[in-house]
């Protein structure tokens, strides 16, 4: 007679998973029924383990989250390195695009629709914030652009922006952007820091 | 090195991210982002929306890291973040869905939330055993039993660079792997 193949977990799993032919199987089913408790605890495992597999999905989220919860971690990481001198700018308010008298036939052009945008200037840079309405709910997405006025200097710029009730953060990209995503409308502060210098806009009233 | 810092505990790898230690932040992200992102996939929201929970969890992570309490289950707490905006995300859903309608229908109450809180600790619970797993194991078994495309020996033998004959073998011992880390519960 043919001596039976071991009981292996690999074959185990075979058995379980349904992979082995009608005749062999029985042969598993009748060695597993006569086999030690060590055998078919592996075998309730292993059902348990298949059932659980056909009821779950796991999976890792796209690379942009990751990517951008590493660089909302990057701007805490910042924050924590305390310069030893901070050198603290105020930025002053040059345009404001909702300030803008509307000319006549304007208005049926569309122009009341186009998003809210104000520009700050200091020495270092100037800042473009485009106040963007969300489709689906009353909140704001915040879009930041800064242009250094020396073109030819890298850095890297940490934003916060800091409300009652909620504070966010971000680290621009290499085009000097950051969008602060689902703002409420309402008074805040923006900070960005970069090395030794922090730029404030106060008083920023993000509305529609 | 990064093996190891993945078996540090998480009380010391909290402590790092509070220097912003972007490593041991890298370390959290891979012990812990598919568990987030998993939870609301599991709950059937689109993988847009899971995403968005993933960010909110983890954002909400890094504001609380300098008050995270200490000995901390991490994997639990991060769970019940991303568990709670899962949820309020289902209830925005079903204002949607019923407009005009009155009632808001408890989403505590229904028999069917005691199943899925038993499907978060479930994935909470694998996810632990498969983030202690090395990297050629997990990916081989999250590729064959929770992958909701369901690729092919052929797709996953040719992704991961192996012969679809070692397929079956490799399975087999990560499995083992699997079951040893876990434990028989």
């Amino acid at each position: 007679m043919a001596k039976e193949p071991a009981l292996t977990f690999a074959r185990l799993l075979d058995w379980v998973e349904g992979r082995i032919p009608a005749p062999a199987a029985e042969q598993v089913a009748a060695q597993v029924a006569q086999a030690d408790p060590a055998v078919r605890a592996a075998v309730a495992w292993l059902e348990a383990f298949h059932t659980l597999s056909a009821q779950l999905h796991i999976e890792a989220p796209p690379a942009a989250t990751r990517a951008l919860l590493r660089r909302r971690f990057e701007a805490y990481a910042l924050q924590r390195r305390t310069p030893s001198l901070l050198r603290r700018v105020l930025a002053t308010l040059s345009f404001d695009s909702g300030a803008q008298a509307l000319a006549p036939g304007l208005r049926s052009a569309g122009v009341q629709d186009a998003p809210r945008q104000l520009i700050y200037s200091t020495e270092l840079a100037d800042l473009a914030l485009n106040m963007l309405p969300r489709a689906f709910d009353q909140q704001i997405d915040l879009h930041c652009q800064i242009f250094p006025k020396q073109a030819d200097q890298p850095m890297q710029v940490a934003l916060e922006l800091r409300g009652e009730a909620m504070t966010s953060t971000g680290v621009a990209d290499e085009l000097g952007e950051w969008t602060f995503e689902a703002i409420l409308a309402g008074h805040y502060t923006l900070i960005m820091r970069a090395g030794d210098v922090e730029v404030v806009v106060e008083s920023l009233e993000l509305r529609l | 090195m990064l093996s190891e810092i993945k078996r540090e505990s998480d009380d010391r790898l909290i402590q790092a991210c509070r220097t912003g230690d972007a490593q041991a932040w890298d370390v959290v992200m891979e012990k812990y982002e598919r568990l987030v992102f998993s939870i609301p996939l599991n709950y059937g929201l689109s993988r847009e929306d899971a995403a968005d929970i993933a960010q909110y969890t983890f954002t909400h992570l890094i504001q609380s890291l300098d008050t995270f309490q200490a000995n901390s289950n991490l994997g639990a707490w991060l769970a019940t973040v991303a568990r709670r905006a899962t949820w309020r995300a289902l209830r925005r859903t079903q204002r949607e869905d019923t407009a005009g309608f009155e009632e808001l229908i408890d989403q505590e109450a229904q028999p069917q939330v005691h199943d899925q809180f038993e499907r978060w600790a479930q994935i909470e619970w694998l996810n632990t055993g498969l983030t202690l797993l090395n990297e050629r194991c997990r990916d081989l078994l999250l590729a064959l039993y929770f992958a909701p495309q369901e690729p092919s020996y052929a797709e996953i033998a040719a992704r991961m660079g192996m012969s679809v004959g070692s397929i079956g073998p490799t399975r087999a011992r990560c499995l083992e792997r699997l079951k040893r880390l876990l434990g028989d519960r």
